[in-house]
């Protein structure tokens, strides 16, 4: 055989296999699921998540006694081994912040839909608010994806901005951002100003940003840095890593904004293609607990920094620092999943003109 | 010099093993590199193929880089990044490896450690290494308080000078393996001719070295252009997207755009075709056999003012080795970066983390150096075998067998990870129990694909060396293939043979990509929670792990090159006389 001929022979198998993986049909019947009458499956459940990583899944199976396979991994490695899975789902549940990524996953059928769960009854009139019809995704908690933080040496606390809109004063940048392209929660904080200001006008406000110096780090985590060491004088930073910075006596303050902060919403999926819906459903009912999220709140470390929208739990756990009620400003799923390649899109290659 | 004389059609005619072997070889990268590589790429004009029904032909995706100014940016830097530390790294490496082996001089050997050193540590620890030192938010600036330093190194120029003091080894390896050994009578002859020293380095030595030292210039250039290391160390101070980087960022990114990703590699893959055919055309015209039996390990003569050298050796291994290690041994030991030396901020509270019960970077470490192991295993045999069907054969498909086992290298691990996961994944696969996803073994496979172009390049040089008139006797004594090439050339390019194994170890510890995509859940690995702790901004705890992981790694590499080196001792040249081949094709 020659090597061209091997070649065609590779292209071929990609496109029979294509048919194989496309013929086989879903596991669930979601129908007649209904979590409180189903029994749950043998084997583990093998749960994707970003946030808590063992803490809740050691809790789970100690609570319910239904083993679980974790894969611990970033937003982005997430949705990308989902996407790459697309024709034989490995996942049963997945965990993460973003309810845009979720929609644009139950757009496209990937997601289990109408179940019965017994604790829904348990989610926030906000976190109904947020619920599906079908349910392809539960909300869990909401955090600011973006407070606007500053460092102490460089911008006194009366002279700290206030607003969004004050980000555009040349006398703030450089501006530290988490890159929305990676980094999981900065989506959420670019989408609303789109969703809020229209595409014209919120691509003018980065413009501008871009114009006085905007800098864009892979992730939170070196915001953070760079904001501790004055390479920014302001960033625009996820809430958990201002507290951790703040308790451990870096120069850094912030200012949760009267018109609000972006926010993530932190939601739990099942897939559409499980073998174990029904120990699914028990997952995803535990955590609609509200001695389960007080538990996750005091063990997660920064990932127990929210506000849940499942009722009745102590909330006593939070830092501080942390403002009660402060008020959260969410991009309409919908929008997010829509608009989610042209926007990115769009702020990547102004970054690098 | 050796003689030209016509190629014997020793290989082929007399030897169909040789046939056999080609073809294994063929079917061995096409599992691990050509089939999942051609998953990814075909999905730049068949978006969707291999994962859903809806996949049609698209091909204007191709065409996008005339729009996207971030592509058009990512392929400037990839390129400028790359050559400049082609030539770079390949002039410093060569002209080191010159140094080490032409004159004696105290502290000589630093030179190799500092080489090896750099070699199994892993891209993204030097270049973190680098960030952390040089970035305004790093140490220097930290310490001095000026941030001039970031000012001139988070620069085109700057980056090409790190990546030229990172990638060195790679030139200097090559072209030491190739000045292992000498022909005396080469030297004698030349001075008997009337020629001085700096006469015989130029047209007896260096003309013998240029396959080393250009196969080590070209692995710059096609291990830069696919390092994922640089760009995510980077992109936390620095905006210079690489096409590595960009792949990265689309095979991220919600929804997860695979056709992206496939176009761009696509670029990425021309690219490398490009340069191993440039490699290939170099390298036929430039190819000496000049190992005979006269050959000895060369013995340098002592330098004029030995103490310059020694000077310019340790002021070399302190910039290149001292600065990232240092830096980052520095944040390790540091409660924080910002709060600049003092022995307030100094604490060993990190290790005390890493090392205390329940870490999973311990846990992850375990099951990172026993994949490491295997793989090391597999490529350099891999390698091996590719380099004898390469130098010895003429077997028709030894331009794909090249292109293949070099693809890796420019194809970014999460690409191939992402390949992996097509093909492996498949339904089909578990009705016969092939269904490797989701399970350790396929991280094995995975960085053995990736591990291959180092496995052979490390290997090709020496075995260029290796005069085929010896294999040839031995195969007109009826002795067979296999046992030809365990007795023949493999004690001869024994040393070759370790660093392969050593090298691809050390890389294989912390193939960060493929593990984040491969690992199986609830599976540990070492650069997956080192990387996690840096993305949350503990740098200390970070620094600490990769620090720990760089020692144990270095240690590994250390005591079995040490053990390598006892068992290869008395392995000598024992050709019969000198031959020199016909170029490769």
């Amino acid at each position: 055989m020659r090597i061209p001929a091997l070649i065609a022979v590779a292209a071929v198998a990609a496109t029979t296999l294509t048919a194989c993986a496309s013929t086989a049909s879903p596991e669930a019947s979601p129908d007649d699921l209904d979590a409180a009458s189903c029994s749950v499956e043998d084997g583990d459940l093998r749960v994707y998540l970003n946030p808590f990583g063992s803490t809740l899944s050691d809790k789970f199976t100690d609570d319910t006694g239904i083993g679980t396979e974790i894969a611990d991994l970033g937003g982005g490695e997430i949705l990308a081994r989902i996407a790459a899975e697309a024709n034989n789902p490995q996942w049963d549940v997945v965990l993460l912040d973003g309810h845009g990524s979720l929609e644009a996953l139950a757009d496209d059928d990937q997601l289990l839909t109408g179940h019965q769960l017994t604790n829904l009854e348990q989610l926030t009139a906000e976190g109904q608010a947020l619920l599906r019809d079908d349910h392809a995704w539960v909300p869990f908690s909401q955090h600011a994806a973006a407070v606007i933080a500053y460092n102490t040496d460089r911008v006194g606390e009366t002279d700290a901005p206030r607003t969004w809109a004050d980000l555009t004063r040349p006398k703030y940048a450089p501006i530290g951002i988490a890159d929305p392209a990676v980094a999981a929660p900065a989506y959420p904080v670019v989408s609303w100003f789109f969703q809020d200001l229209g595409t014209d006008s919120a691509e003018d406000y980065f413009d501008t940003l871009f114009a006085n110096g905007l800098h864009t780090y892979e992730k939170n985590g070196p915001v953070g840095e760079a904001l501790i060491s004055g390479e920014t004088t302001v960033a625009a930073l996820q809430e958990q890593n201002v507290y951790s910075m703040i308790e451990a006596g870096e120069p850094v303050d912030f200012v949760w904004p009267d018109e609000g902060a972006p926010g993530v919403v932190r939601a739990v999926a099942i897939s559409a293609d499980t073998p174990r819906p029904c120990a699914a459903l028990t997952l995803v009912d535990w955590l609609l607990e509200a001695d389960t999220v007080e538990y996750l709140m005091e063990h997660g470390e920064d990932d127990g920094i929210f506000t849940p929208l499942v009722e009745g739990v102590d909330t006593s756990s939070l830092p501080d620092d942390r403002p009660a009620d402060a008020p959260l400003l969410l991009t309409d799923a919908s929008f997010a999943a829509e608009h989610e390649a042209a926007i990115k899109d769009w702020f990547a290659d102004q970054q690098a003109r | 010099m050796s003689t030209p004389t016509t190629r014997r059609s020793l290989a082929i005619p007399r030897l169909p093993a040789s046939d056999i072997l080609g073809w294994a070889v063929i079917g061995a990268l096409m599992v691990l590199v050509g089939v999942p590589v051609i998953f990814v790429l075909v999905q730049a004009v068949f978006p969707g193929i291999g994962l859903t029904r809806d996949w049609g032909f698209s091909p204007q995706t191709l065409a996008e880089i005339a729009e996207r100014p971030l592509w058009q940016q990512s392929l400037r830097n990839s390129l400028v990044l790359a050559g400049g530390a082609m030539i770079g790294g390949g002039l410093l490496g060569f002209a080191l490896a010159v140094l080490r082996h032409t004159v004696r001089f105290p502290g000589a050997r630093l030179l190799d450690v500092c080489a090896w050193v750099l070699l199994v540590t892993p891209s993204f620890i030097l270049a973190q290494g680098w960030v952390l030192f040089a970035s305004p938010s790093g140490t220097f600036t930290a310490i001095f308080g000026s941030t001039v330093l970031a000012d001139l190194v988070f620069t085109p120029g700057g980056l090409i000078v790190i990546m030229s003091l990172t990638r060195f080894p790679l030139s200097y390896l090559a072209t030491t393996a190739a000045l292992h050994w000498e022909d005396p009578a080469l030297r004698h002859a030349a001075a008997l001719s009337g020629a001085r020293g700096w006469t015989i380095l130029r047209t007896v030595r260096l003309p013998l070295l240029a396959p080393a030292a250009l196969s080590g210039a070209v692995l710059i250039f096609i291990d830069t252009i696919g390092d994922f290391g640089l760009p995510a160390a980077l992109s936390a101070s620095y905006q210079f997207p690489t096409l590595p980087y960009s792949i990265y960022a689309s095979v991220r990114q919600s929804p997860v755009r695979f056709e992206l990703a496939g176009v761009l590699s696509l670029y990425l893959v021309a690219i490398l075709s490009l340069s191993v055919l440039i490699y290939l055309r170099l390298l036929r015209r430039h190819r000496f056999a000049s190992l005979t039996a006269q050959s000895v390990a060369f013995v340098a003569p002592p330098a004029r003012r030995p103490w310059r050298w020694s000077a310019l050796v340790v002021a070399f291994a302190a910039l290149s080795l001292g600065v990232p290690l240092g830096s980052s041994l520095y944040v390790s030991l540091s409660h924080s970066v910002s709060r600049g030396p003092s022995w307030e901020n100094l604490t060993l509270e990190h290790y005390r983390a890493i090392t205390t019960g329940g870490s999973t970077i311990l846990e992850g470490a375990v099951n990172s150096l026993l994949i490491a192991a295997a793989v090391a295993v597999l490529a350099t045999i891999l390698g091996f075998l590719i380099g004898v069907v390469l130098t010895f054969t003429r077997f028709p498909g030894r331009g794909f067998i090249d292109l293949t086992s070099t693809i890796t290298l420019a194809i970014p691990g999460i690409v191939l990870a992402v390949g992996y996961i097509f093909v492996w994944n498949q339904p089909v696969l578990s009705h016969v129990g092939l269904d490797l996803y989701g399970r350790p073994v396929l991280l094995v496979l995975a960085g053995t694909a990736a591990a291959v172009p180092v496995a052979l390049r490390l290997q090709l040089g020496a075995l260029a060396q290796v005069p085929e008139s010896q294999l040839h006797a031995a195969a007109l004594s009826g002795v067979p293939l296999i046992r030809r090439l365990r007795t023949i050339v493999a004690p001869l390019i024994a040393p070759a043979v370790l660093s392969a194994l050593v090298a691809v170890f050390a890389s294989g510890v912390f193939d960060l990509a493929a593990t984040t995509m491969l690992a199986p859940p609830s599976f540990a690995t070492l650069p997956v929670e080192i990387l996690r702790e840096y993305d949350r901004g503990k740098y200390g705890y970070a620094t600490a792990g990769a620090i720990f992981s760089a020692v144990v790694i270095i240690g590994l590499a250390a005591v079995s090159t040490v053990i390598g080196r006892r068992l290869t001792r008395r392995v000598a040249p024992t050709a019969t006389s000198p031959h020199r081949k016909e170029p490769a094709r």
